[in-house]
């Protein structure tokens, strides 16, 4: 038999908002009716259900919101992906605002119920969420009995047995408008004078098919638990989204640390999941007043590093001029790869000298690469790679960091001295009394090295030289044949 | 307390120099430039190692690159070569010809007020053997570079600083310090300061010579004229001194320089 337990969250709307335990009267209202007030709204004696005109008559000082469905997704989502680490069966019920997970099968893992649900319950108490917890065979007599007054602990006879007796007395007590279904039956049960669970059950299943209808008689049979009930599972998207949402705003780009530091935490946990890595991070501030920035990172690790990662955040975020006040700050992540799995010696050996190669040092590289590029452009970032060409300027290639790049094996045969210095444009050399002159004057050391190439293109005919500056440098200048005239293209350091 | 070994072994303790000339080998603060002369004036027989050396060039194109090339060439078969901000694109093919693998050379070309962070990134991480740095402004005090010498020694890493001139008066925490300028035909060197003991030593390194042939009209070409046969001829009894008195000069002279090119039709000079 299954074990479902339900975390239900009764304050949802309000939490989803960060506005339970805030001191002013707050409540979250839909269509100008109140769903959720947080305690100081209750103390003024205002409840779920009133009107707007109500409330405010109450308690001309309150403060309404109006609901924001999404964001209580998000949040159950968000929670459902935390709690896929207790069962690979979740399942998520956005209009009950609870959470369903099959226990039974992780008792082993976990050691006993007791262990499993003191780390759940810690965790969800750490997100500062209000929640109750239920426990039955099936999704839906969990729900119900998440509304008893009792530990879910206190409805199992045995370590790997529930008490069926206890879990059907606690639904028989149980009043009918607890029920999850519709408005209408709920409203013609109590007008037959059914009140309470109990009541239900003793009238015969078929004529409660014919009267509410198939979803009520299923309902009815999963609470006597003489049917499975088949829930759609919740599975961990594959991407990862997550956001902080900053009820005030913040206006300064240091308040951000911690929350940066808490999205980077649940990426990792979202990437240990998976065993993958990401290839990019994507943070998004969203400003008080509607506008958006957003920052897009390429990172280039093998292996997950939060303290890198978190740099390289706060290296771009330096860049960033803030706006206005910020709502909000998401992280997000589309590109993952296969994370390799990495294993350290049994005996490590401190050989950090610099001429060691290896995986660290490649690690080392990816960092500091990383690091760099968030704050000089890519194109700043250059590799060299040697290419097989007549042409000086075509025998060698600049690529970014990130590519791939092999030079050609070098042509052995082709041995005239080549310079050190190579200029990035061949410059004008003048000619002053029958004499070369560029930046002083340059005389003939040796040469000509004649390339002519490219007569299918573009003809280049050059003759290249060596010469000695007046000021001692050798220099490798060349003579166009077709523009009849003297260029400098590089220096033999 | 530490041993009097340990003591000798620290990179920071001043020795005098017969307590020096014992270890004429390479200390393990350093490793070799690959240039035997250059070897001979350094007190550490080598670049000081996890530290800044700072080489002051008249300018660029001077010879500079060229002390380096040996240890470039030894580093990139594992390391990897950062080059911040060079005067000029280093050359791949003549960087492969010397043995230097292209691909291990990383340029980064930072921005004026980036380019002290990138190079201290780069020295710290040590994921660079060496990184180069030619920065377009010289810093107007030390801080930074003391802040590069710091980033060299945790990072396990060689510091090469090329700057100009100028800067020579200020001063460094620069380990080794050198000054290079150009003289006929070599590199001149001036040691400015350098660990494990006195520095002022002036040296020069010839440039390789097979840059330096100097075209010569045809006229001034170098004749060897040869008044005995360039083998003993047994035959007409040439006596035996034949063979002991070399046939050609042993060496060239420096004022009739070898002709490289043989065709003699290319002017010296443009026309």
């Amino acid at each position: 038999m299954m074990w479902w337990l339900c975390i239900r969250f009764p304050s949802l709307m309000l939490d989803s908002l960060s506005l339970r335990e805030s001191t002013e009267a707050t409540a979250v209202i839909e269509r100008q009716v109140v769903l959720q007030a947080n305690t100081t709204a209750i103390e003024q004696g205002i409840q779920p259900g009133h009107s707007m005109a109500t409330a405010l008559s109450l308690y001309p000082e309150l403060h309404a919101v109006e609901r924001q469905t999404k964001r209580e997704k998000e949040l159950l989502e968000h929670v459902a992906v935390w709690a896929y680490r207790f069962s690979p069966q979740v399942s998520i019920d956005t209009e009950l605002s609870v959470i369903f997970l099959e226990i039974r099968g992780s008792l082993k893992l976990f050691r006993g119920f007791n262990r499993l649900f003191s780390y759940l319950s810690q965790g969800i108490k750490k997100r500062n969420l209000q929640f109750y917890c239920g426990l039955s065979h099936n999704p839906v007599a969990s729900y119900l009995i998440s509304y008893s007054d009792k530990e879910p602990g206190y409805y199992r006879q045995s370590p790997t047995k529930l008490d069926n007796n206890k879990i059907q007395q606690q639904l028989k007590s149980s009043p009918v408008t607890l029920l999850p279904c519709s408005k209408n039956v709920k409203k013609n049960l109590k007008s037959m004078g059914l009140n309470h669970i109990s009541a239900v059950f003793l009238l015969p299943s078929t004529s409660l098919g014919k009267r509410f209808g198939r979803d009520f008689f299923e309902l009815i049979a999963y609470l006597k638990n003489e049917k499975k009930e088949h829930r759609p599972l919740f599975f961990p998207p594959e991407y990862f989204h997550s956001s902080c949402y900053f009820t005030h705003g913040l206006n300064n780009k240091q308040q951000l640390d911690p929350y940066i530091t808490q999205l980077l935490t649940e990426l990792k946990n979202h990437l240990r999941l998976r065993q993958l890595i990401n290839r990019q991070l994507n943070w998004q501030l969203n400003y008080i007043d509607g506008g958006s920035e957003s920052m897009l990172l390429d990172t280039s690790l093998h292996v997950f590093q939060q303290q890198s990662l978190f740099d390289i955040t706060l290296l771009k975020l330096e860049q960033l001029k803030l706006r206005a006040n910020i709502e909000s700050l998401s992280l997000s992540c589309k590109r993952f790869e296969k994370s390799e799995n990495h294993n350290d010696n049994l005996f490590q050996q401190q050989d950090n000298t610099f001429l060691t190669g290896g995986d660290s040092k490649n690690e080392q590289y990816s960092i500091v690469m990383d690091k760099l590029l968030s704050r000089l452009q890519s194109q700043h970032c250059i590799q060299l790679s040697a290419h097989n060409d007549l042409l000086p300027e075509k025998a060698w290639r600049a690529t970014q960091y990130t590519d791939v790049n092999t030079s050609d094996p070098l042509d052995r045969n082709a041995t005239p001295p080549r310079p050190l210095w190579l200029l990035s444009k061949p410059a004008v050399i003048q000619q002053h009394q029958q004499q070369l002159y560029w930046q002083g004057y340059l005389q003939l050391l040796q040469g000509p090295e004649r390339i002519d190439n490219q007569w299918w293109q573009q003809r280049h005919a050059r003759d290249y030289y060596i010469a000695l500056h007046s000021n001692g440098s050798i220099y490798w200048i060349f003579k166009d044949q077709i523009k009849r005239q003297w260029f400098v293209h590089g220096l033999f350091s | 307390m530490p041993s009097v070994e340990q003591l000798i072994q620290d990179s920071r303790l001043w020795r005098g120099k017969h307590y020096r000339d014992e270890h004429s080998q390479p200390s393990k603060n350093s490793i070799s430039s690959g240039i035997a002369q250059l070897d001979q004036q350094l007190h550490w027989r080598g670049w000081p190692l996890h530290s800044s050396s700072e080489l002051l060039c008249e300018h660029w194109g001077i010879g500079e690159l060229s002390l380096l090339m040996p240890l470039l060439k030894q580093v990139s078969l594992k390391g990897r070569i950062a080059w911040i901000n060079p005067p000029f694109i280093p050359y791949p093919p003549a960087l492969s010809a010397q043995g230097v693998i292209p691909e291990q050379c990383l340029l980064l070309y930072p921005s004026k007020p980036d380019q002290w962070w990138a190079a201290e990134q780069a020295l710290n991480s040590s994921a660079f053997a060496i990184v180069m740095t030619w920065f377009t402004q010289q810093a107007s005090h030390a801080t930074p570079y003391r802040r590069l010498q710091a980033a060299a020694e945790k990072g396990h890493c060689l510091h090469f600083n090329f700057c100009p001139l100028q800067s020579k008066q200020q001063s460094s925490p620069a380990r080794l310090r050198m000054q290079l300028s150009t003289s006929v035909s070599q590199l001149a060197i001036e040691v400015l300061k350098q660990p494990g003991g006195w520095a002022g030593q002036r040296f020069a390194i010839p440039r390789p010579e097979s840059l330096l042939f100097k075209q010569q009209p045809v006229q001034q070409w170098p004749v060897y004229h040869s008044t005995r046969p360039s083998y003993p001829v047994i035959n007409d009894k040439v006596s035996c001194s034949a063979i002991t008195d070399p046939p050609y000069p042993d060496k060239l002279r420096e004022d009739q320089p070898f002709i490289h090119q043989t065709d003699s039709n290319y002017p010296t000079q443009p026309h």
